[in-house]
């Protein structure tokens, strides 16, 4: 036993692929049996166990089967059990004939189950374990559905008739049976619960172990630390920070149920809440802070909310520009049917324009034509567009007459009255590396065609530095084509019309309702929460700093608050509450995927005057190793459930269990319930009802619970609606704005589209980073009073002459999934360094990479001032000359803990500022960055002076794994 | 009897074929069919990922890989074991409890198909997920058709294939097995450019572009200057530019590698 634990700490030199390693027990079917771990780290297999379970799911097979695995005495297996997480060797088993009385077990069904993640999917289970996870087709338990159609261009387009699952999804067995599943509670070895600097040990947070605690431990140590921390400093001296992306669940909710508790308890308690950790617009944080100065969509965030795209755009476009976005990657947490969709726009002969630095995953296969641009460069392109169709006369002059104001002084700015530079293509040529001759070409393209420009949530352009700068421009381009015509949009995405909302009556259980089922009983009974401006609040951008050096003031704009709450000052901690000396958190990403400045960041979590740090999450990773306690929570595969899922179909689905809870592990909402039972408030918070309760309360108020039984969708598992009828004719919400601006204004001062944004020029009229007419704002020096300094042309270039893009992953979703194997075998996931560690691709275009004498797969250190990561490089053409590419959410393997990171986490690149000064938006991509090969000196002085980091139980398969953080028996 | 058919003209690359073969296989044994695939490192399946051309002019496009389930297989005449058989589908399977994993059969298949499985000494490879065939449930074709979103991977009788099969290829037919799996739409090698006028900084227009060499042919520049010469053998090609009295040549273009001949200065 001893030696095999040998074997797994010194296991660096990476496994050839195929080779046996210490995980065969993944290759064979054999059994295998992890102590009280079962489970994880466990894809075992199936038919060669001497399990009995008699097989119930018969109803769709074609030949009714109920027979005994490894029952018609055919099966003869030779299995070696082995204790916790270890080799098991080889399985044999020979299966012989199934004789009479039975089949062979690879003909066995297994029993399906219905989950939707984004989309709906089917489960196949047998014995206890997931045998596979496909597509669902809708017409499996409803044999007369046919596809709808849609006609445009006479052509036809059919809808699809299977769930277009991403490879997120159908690799997820990877995920669920993950060895880095956290298989119960554990508590940090040197941290003790009571506040006492001396024995919080905050400064070993990331550094030190964890030893496995019971349920019991974990939830009184919880409760009293809840109870002593309002004690010593009120409820504002907690802080929840629920986190997005996480799985799709509604009873059992992955996001923010403790917060949802907390309000409830506290509120109904002490009349005062905790302090909430929210987020700014993320993934809009350009069109937010910009674009709604200028065009309102309070409830796009600034984005012209997408109403029926698929018709308008497949009747109408010519053109469609996707600027600084991959539809073929961003798009893949809830489905695959942008490429659906652009294959259909190619078919009807519209034409697909990608800008942006890296040829993108779309860009490789839907591109008619790619026109690279630097990034935080969009804007000197953007206006020199603008001035080709000033000086052409090829814009809307009547349009921008009757539908905008201050256009003169956008005009005054991009003809160089303003500040003597006239903002011509061979200005901006220089700029954004797109040459002049290029830049008017496009302009003509886009103004001779009917033209609609496409972004999705979080692309390049959006949040960068100034984001809103080419966010607004975006927005002054197509108003000066007549925004909100047919054809002329800005478009979100291809929605189909389930998603533009004309489908039948929706779901109320809906799949992106963070907070639950169980939420809406409570917010119905509970006392109503402060509004923000009475209450403590930390924006995530400032969540550092506030940590660190309270108190701090910024600007409001949270997420999905209005306009004009970007005015009103915010501070923290607020008045009469106190600073946070407690964290609780769920489905975390803070380390891996929030940008709050470079490696350096993790520095909050060593901070003494936070008390006690606790995190509840199906796997260790993120900021899981800076916690104090963690409770292991299941995937939603452990959990029934009630969901709804779209993509070309509406579904709502009775989610059964698929498979008993690995570990010890609880869903998120179980965990809730645990400490509520220790802070006596469980009977208050449950309302008395159980799961299978509140499952089938939430069918009964689903608005579908007319159109199928409780039976019969038990039965079935789900129910599946086309659109309604006459989806076709509902027109865009911008057209009636086109046709009369009077009398549907927009939401701003004015009503009208704002060139010159009237609530800027009143609130920061000398704010040269968000001047109130959109500009080019490279940045510069911070003594010169610039936030960032981000341009190839600028002085930081000189010691870092890349600018890195840190987009969202491919082969990830965000922080998730970086232990998958499926996954991180594609060549673009990860590159294979010589000693077999699976680094983070680092991209670089073939004359960037050739001038640092990089070849393909060397291992990289990308570096800047604010932290340096490990890196394995990818060279390609798909990046333009001067760009770099890192891809946000790789889990961090530190080296030296906030300084050196091998796990690639572009986290540790990242700026402490945020988006521009008066904008506390995140500022997640384009930084400035060198790159160079690690010699093999410095590769040699780190292991010698960093053994533990490199000694860690790694698997080149899935990387980091529980028990490398875990003392005792694992 | 069943073919396999890609279509590579509508594969977004988003490695499904490939991973949902894992799903199926790794850790679920579907003897007599096949044992389990190991967790990493081997592709029944496999998408292979191509990209070609230069900055700007770049792009990409997948192929997916199987066993192609030869008429006239290398594997099963270098078996000695008699473990490689064709069924009467035209599926070729591996009878994982005859094989000795003696690993002439991945020696002789050369599409790199087959695979060795060192924990349970066999050779392996896909199976057209005939188990899943044979049994008729929970669904009708191999996972990795199943998962494709974008139907580009189909697989189904020979009669229903007859459009694909006539103009589709399979891969290197020269070297004689027959394979029963199909392409559709692989690209062929291209030359493409940008042309300015250098005085103006504009692009050029309808400039008439004209190839020569091992194929001819004209085209005109695009509303951004750009012209493409496609499906191209490799080869050695000259391009000629013409527009408004001004002509450039370009001589000695190998196609051995697709060409992106940049922005082009016509004076």
């Amino acid at each position: 036993m001893k030696e095999e634990k040998e074997k797994l700490t010194s296991n660096e030199e990476g496994k050839q692929a195929g080779e046996v390693s210490r995980r065969d027990f993944l290759v064979g079917a054999g059994t295998v049996v992890v102590g009280t771990a079962v489970g994880a780290g466990m894809l075992s297999g199936c038919s060669g166990e001497t399990v009995t379970t008699t097989v119930t799911s018969t109803k769709t097979v074609p030949t009714t089967v109920t027979t005994t695995v490894g029952g018609a005495g055919a099966t003869v297996t030779e299995t070696k059990t082995v204790g916790a997480g270890e080799t098991v060797t080889m399985t044999k088993t020979v299966t012989t004939d199934s004789g009479s009385g039975g089949i062979t077990p690879a003909l066995e069904p297994e029993e399906t189950v219905i989950k939707c993640q984004s989309p709906i999917n089917c489960t196949e289970v047998k014995n206890g374990k997931i045998v596979r996870i496909r597509p669902l087709h809708y017409d499996s338990e409803y044999p007369d559905l046919q596809p709808w159609t849609y006609q445009a261009r006479g052509k036809t387009f059919t809808a699809y008739m299977k769930s277009s699952l991403s490879p997120h999804w159908s690799s997820y067995k990877c995920r669920i049976y993950s060895p880095n599943r956290i298989l119960y509670p554990l508590k940090r070895v040197d941290w003790e619960p009571g506040g006492d600097p001396a024995k919080i040990n905050a400064q070993n947070r990331g550094r030190s172990k964890f030893k496995r605690i019971s349920w019991d431990e974990a939830t009184t140590t919880i409760a009293s630390e809840i109870k002593r921390t309002i004690d010593a400093y009120g409820p504002s001296g907690i802080c929840f920070a629920g986190a997005p992306h996480g799985e799709t669940k509604t009873i059992h909710s992955a996001h923010n149920v403790g917060a949802a508790f907390l309000h409830y308890w506290l509120m109904n308690t002490y009349g005062e809440t905790f302090t909430e950790v929210i987020d700014t617009p993320v993934s809009w944080e350009g069109s937010a802070w910009g674009a709604k100065h200028f065009w309102g969509h309070e409830s796009g965030l600034g984005e012209e909310k997408p109403s029926n795209t698929l018709v308008d755009v497949s009747e109408n476009c010519d053109v469609l520009l996707v600027w600084g976005e991959d539809n073929e990657c961003n798009q893949w947490r809830s489905n695959m049917q942008y490429g659906q969709f652009a294959l259909w726009l190619k078919e009807l002969g519209i034409r697909l324009i990608y800008i942006n630095p890296d040829l993108n995953n779309a860009a490789a296969i839907h591109a008619n034509k790619w026109i690279p641009v630097l990034p935080n460069t969009d804007p000197a392109l953007q206006l020199a567009i603008a001035y080709t169709w000033m000086k052409e006369e090829t814009y809307d002059r009547d349009y921008i007459d009757t539908h905008s104001v201050g256009f003169d002084k956008f005009e005054d700015y991009v003809l160089g009255r303003e500040d003597g530079i006239e903002k011509t293509p061979a200005w901006a040529a220089p700029i954004c590396g797109v040459p002049a001759w290029t830049i008017k070409a496009l302009a003509r393209v886009y103004a001779n065609n009917i033209t609609s420009v496409m972004h999705r949530h979080g692309g390049g352009m959006k949040t960068g530095c100034y984001s809103h700068e080419p966010m607004r421009l975006n927005a002054y381009l197509l108003a000066m084509q007549g925004w909100g015509q047919s054809g002329v949009h800005q478009v979100s995405n291809i929605d189909n019309p389930l998603a533009s909302g004309a489908s039948l009556t929706s779901v109320t259980t809906t799949a992106y309702e963070e907070r639950g089922f169980h939420c809406q009983l409570l917010r119905q009974q509970g006392t109503p929460i402060p509004p923000y401006t009475d209450r403590n609040m930390i924006m995530r951008s400032r969540f550092t700093e506030a940590i660190l050096n309270p108190p701090i003031e910024y600007y409001a704009g949270y997420i999905r608050m209005p306009r004009a709450d970007q005015f009103v000052k915010a501070t923290y901690p607020n008045d009469g509450f106190s600073r946070v000396h407690m964290f609780w958190g769920d489905a975390p990403c803070i380390s891996t995927q929030c940008s709050n400045g470079g490696c350096a960041r993790n520095a909050v979590w060593n901070d003494s005057s936070m008390e006690f740090v606790l995190l509840q999450h199906p796997w260790l990773e993120d900021a899981c190793m800076f916690s104090d306690i963690i409770l292991p929570v299941n995937t939603k595969w452990e959990e029934y459930d009630i969901c709804s899922s779209a993509d070309f179909w509406r579904c709502l689905a009775i989610e059964k269990k698929a498979i008993e809870s690995i570990g010890e592990s609880k869903s998120d909402y179980e965990v809730v319930c645990e400490i509520a039972r220790k802070l006596d408030y469980y009977d208050e918070w449950t309302l008395g009802l159980s799961v299978d309760d509140m499952v089938k309360k939430g069918f009964e108020n689903s608005n579908w619970q007319d159109k199928i039984s409780w039976d019969e969708i038990n039965e079935k598992g789900y129910l599946v609606q086309p659109p309604a009828d006459g989806w076709e004719s509902r027109t865009t919400a911008s057209l009636k704005f086109y046709q009369n601006p009077q009398a549907n204004p927009l939401q701003t001062p004015s009503g009208l589209l704002e060139f010159e944004s009237i609530g800027l020029k009143e609130n920061f009229p000398d704010d040269k980073e968000r001047p109130p007419v959109a500009h080019y704002v490279a940045g510069g020096p911070e003594e010169d009073g610039w936030t960032h300094d981000e341009s190839l042309s600028g002085q930081r270039a000189k010691d870092y002459p890349l600018l890195c893009m840190i987009g969202n992953p491919r082969w990830r979703y965000h922080a998730q999934l970086d232990d998958i194997a499926w996954l991180r075998e594609i060549p673009t996931a990860k590159v294979k360094g010589y000693d077999g560690y699976l680094y983070e691709p680092i991209w670089l275009n073939t004359a960037d990479a050739a001038a640092r004498g990089i070849q393909n797969g060397d291992i990289c250190k990308v570096y800047n001032d604010r932290g340096t990561v490990l890196a394995g490089a990818l060279v390609s053409e798909r990046m333009m000359p001067g760009v770099a590419m890192l891809k946000h959410g790789a889990r961090p393997d530190w080296i030296i803990p906030g300084v050196l990171d091998r796990g690639g986490s572009g986290g540790g690149l990242t700026s402490p500022k945020w988006t521009s000064i008066n904008t506390p938006g995140q500022y997640l991509t384009g930084f400035l960055m060198e790159v160079q090969k690690v010699s093999g000196d410095e590769m040699y002085g780190w292991r010698r002076d960093y053994p533990d980091a490199f000694n860690r139980p790694y698997d080149p398969a899935s990387g980091l794994r529980f028990d490398a953080w875990v003392e005792g028996d694992a | 009897m069943k073919v396999f058919v890609h279509d590579a003209a509508k594969c977004c690359g988003c490695y499904q074929c490939q991973i949902s073969c894992k799903d199926e296989h790794c850790s679920n044994d579907w003897t007599p069919y096949a044992k389990p695939q190991p967790l990493t490192g081997q592709f029944w399946g496999k998408l292979n990922e191509y990209v070609i051309g230069t900055v700007p002019k770049v792009r990409m496009y997948y192929i997916s890989q199987r066993c192609n389930h030869c008429d006239n297989p290398s594997c099963i005449p270098a078996c000695p074991v008699e473990a490689i058989y064709k069924r009467d589908d035209g599926l070729v399977i591996i009878d994982p409890a005859k094989c000795t994993g003696c690993k002439l059969c991945i020696d002789a298949c050369q599409y790199e198909s087959i695979y060795y499985n060192e924990g349970l000494n066999i050779a392996q490879k896909c199976t057209g997920c005939a188990h899943i065939l044979d049994r008729g449930w929970p669904i009708t074709e191999p996972r990795c058709v199943d998962a494709c979103p974008n139907e580009c991977l189909m697989f189904g009788e020979e009669s229903g294939f007859s459009t694909q099969i006539t103009q589709g290829e399979v891969l290197n037919p020269e070297l004689g097995t027959e394979p029963r799996h199909y392409y559709l739409n692989i690209p062929k090698k291209f030359i493409g450019g940008t042309v300015y006028d250098p005085v103006t900084e504009e692009v050029v227009i309808g400039a008439t572009c004209t190839l020569s060499g091992d194929k001819t042919a004209t085209v005109t520049t695009d509303d951004f200057g750009d012209f493409w010469f496609e499906g191209l053998a490799a080869g050695s090609f000259s391009v000629k530019i013409e527009s408004g009295g001004k002509v450039k040549t370009i001589d000695n273009i190998s196609t051995e590698k697709d060409v992106n001949l940049g922005d082009i200065a016509l004076s």
